[in-house]
């Protein structure tokens, strides 16, 4: 009896981590857009969706695992990039309001291409490892699990390092921190807008290529990954990379301890209401002092 | 001011005769539900364009008049217009209750919070399917009725949707050109310099946030009737951002744009049927370069080419 307690708590354990796992990734994402250029970006989960189908486009046609997720990984963050020459610097006043409204718009976009190119129909991937699925204390899980953790493991470290250690990634910092600055001393803030955009859409087309093989992708499956992102973000503290990880990981824990243990219709539920108290108590986020 | 007035009164006789053109046409029906989402729409100008609140949850409250009126009607008998009216009543008393702790958030933190907000009442009505029917939606909804007068054919439900949304567009208009609007404007503008002048900002939001779920919970009692149908789908966070595009689309903080706009987003479907899997696309590319291009939405940009030419000729 305590055993397969002990069990079904591991189950929703690596559950929960795998899928705060991919909310962590996107709001890591939607955070390295925000530092940079101050602006919300709600087509962060449509970078997600495409980056998973269009790996099992690739990967379909014969082209070896690590290949595929190269490709992919560079086709996607050139969306960003375009994304970015297109919808977003031709805006000339940009308020929170009208850059909500121009990022739905381009997730509207983004949907119905992938509707175009994809149809309906849910596709999915194979593991990437042979071994399918692993046992820990009686509970079974697909080795994916793994893989998706490992992965936000590596892009967090990797994307610490490039901001400290690399002078791209320092006048990267120093563009969030203060673009008039930055731009006074010689900084080329627009280049370094559009490189905030280019990885944040690798970076969320990773999060859709480890994630498609334990989960059905869809041509409008991103929309909510993005707003759960989002919502991690702001639990976080919005600009904060620690913070994205940790509101990525709660958010994904709560679901999944909740849809096990009360019911999984209560999932969404449960995980906005967190969500809303946790506003209202402390707007500023888990990880952030109050600043105004 | 005076031309304004004039236009309006123009555009009432035009939709008054309309369906003499129109009659028996699938077009009525597309009116109907414009003249419902117009009653929607004018409550994100309030909140969003004129007390500058970003607000992603007016589906919930078109909604939850949708429901609370087929729920009450047909699960429990009551008439028709008392539940819509219950529903108006209730659907404010729970937007005072979310407004008066989360409208103290600023943003993108409002934004989420009233995003969060929507996805729990749409969980709600998919989950409580002894009263809502669940995710399949609730069928054969009662159709409105007045007295013993039974609201049957669309041309009556034109007639009834338009005088509605006509006589909110006025009331709307002098709620904002009143005391209560300028005050709206100024905590929009600076919240902190407007408090700081004696302005009950909390107050105003909450009044302006509470009116605008009142507005939403008509539009949705009035498409239940109407439609007769209703699902989960109605709270939607994309129809939220429809309302949103109508009020943008038309012109932010006009009131009367919203008619331009709603025409505009509920046309297109319609049109684009044929091309149904590029409808998607389409409406994409539309919102991206109507706001990129014209912030001021089609109305605020013909206003702005009017003033124009009106200094060009003053010299």
């Amino acid at each position: 009896m305590e055993h397969s307690y002990v069990s079904q708590a591991v189950q929703f354990l690596f559950a929960g981590l795998s899928t705060g796992s991919i909310y962590a990734l996107v709001a890591l994402g939607f955070n390295i857009i925000y530092n940079v250029n101050l602006l919300v970006n709600l087509a962060q989960g449509e970078f997600v969706m495409l980056g998973a189908l269009t790996m099992i486009s690739v990967y379909s046609r014969g082209l070896p695992l690590g290949l595929a997720f190269g490709v992919t990984t560079l086709v996607v963050g050139v969306v960003g990039i375009l994304f970015d020459r297109l919808a977003i610097r031709p805006l000339k006043r940009p308020s929170i309001m009208l850059m909500i409204l121009l990022t739905l718009g381009a997730s509207t976009f983004f949907k119905g291409l992938a509707l175009v190119a994809w149809g309906k129909d849910p596709y999915t991937a194979p593991t990437f490892s042979k071994t399918q699925s692993i046992s820990v204390l009686n509970a079974t899980f697909s080795t994916q699990t793994l893989w998706v953790i490992g992965t936000l493991i590596v892009v967090y470290v990797l994307l610490q390092l490039f901001l400290d250690r690399t002078i791209v990634g320092k006048a990267m910092k120093a563009c969030s921190e203060n673009p008039r600055a930055a731009g006074l001393m010689g900084i080329n803030v627009k280049r370094y807008i559009m490189i905030s955009f280019f990885l944040s859409g690798a970076i969320g087309a990773v999060g859709g290529m480890v994630v498609s093989p334990i989960s059905f992708m869809v041509y409008d499956e991103g929309t909510m990954l993005g707003l759960k992102g989002f919502a991690s973000a702001v639990l976080g503290g919005v600009g904060s990379y620690p913070g994205a990880v940790v509101g990525g990981l709660v958010l994904g824990l709560l679901e999944s301890f909740s849809t096990g243990y009360i019911s999984s219709i209560f999932k969404d539920i449960l995980a906005f209401l967190a969500l809303l108290i946790i506003l209202i108590l402390k707007p500023s986020g888990l990880l952030r002092r109050r600043e105004d | 001011m005076k031309r304004t007035a004039l236009f309006f009164i123009l555009f009432a006789v035009g939709i008054y005769l309309l369906p003499l053109l129109l009659k028996g046409s699938y077009w009525m029906h597309i009116l109907v539900i414009i003249g419902i989402y117009i009653i929607g729409a004018i409550g994100v100008d309030l909140v969003v364009g004129f007390a500058g609140q970003i607000s992603l949850c007016q589906a919930s409250f078109f909604g939850i008049g949708a429901y609370i009126s087929a729920i009450l009607s047909n699960t429990y008998g009551f008439p028709p217009v008392l539940a819509l009216l219950i529903g108006v009543v209730a659907t404010s008393a729970i937007a005072l209750g979310l407004g008066l702790p989360v409208l103290r958030l600023r943003g993108y933190y409002l934004a989420i919070a009233t995003l969060g907000f929507g996805l729990i009442v749409q969980s709600i009505f998919v989950t409580l399917q002894d009263i809502t029917k669940g995710p399949d939606g609730f069928r054969n909804v009662v159709p409105l009725s007045i007295g013993g007068y039974v609201f049957r054919e669309v041309t009556e439900y034109y007639y009834l949707v338009w005088t509605i949304s006509i006589f909110i567009l006025l009331l709307t208009r002098n709620v904002v050109s009143s005391r209560v609007g300028r005050a709206l404007l100024a905590l929009r503008g600076d919240d902190v310099a407007a408090s700081s002048v004696g302005i009950d900002i909390t107050k105003y939001k909450t009044q302006a946030f509470v009116l605008s779920a009142a507005y939403a919970s008509l539009a949705g009692s009035l498409y239940a009737h109407y439609n007769r149908f209703i699902s989960p789908q109605v709270a939607d966070l994309s129809n939220s951002i429809t309302m949103i595009i109508m009020a943008v689309l038309g012109g932010i903080r006009t009131v009367y744009g919203v008619i331009i706009g709603a025409a505009i987003m509920k046309s297109i479907p319609e049109l684009l049927e044929s091309i149904l899997d590029y409808q998607m696309i389409i409406t994409g590319i539309i919102l991206v370069v109507l706001l990129l291009y014209m912030p001021q939405g089609l109305l605020g940009t013909a206003g702005s080419i009017i003033a124009w030419a009106r200094r060009r000729r003053a010299g």
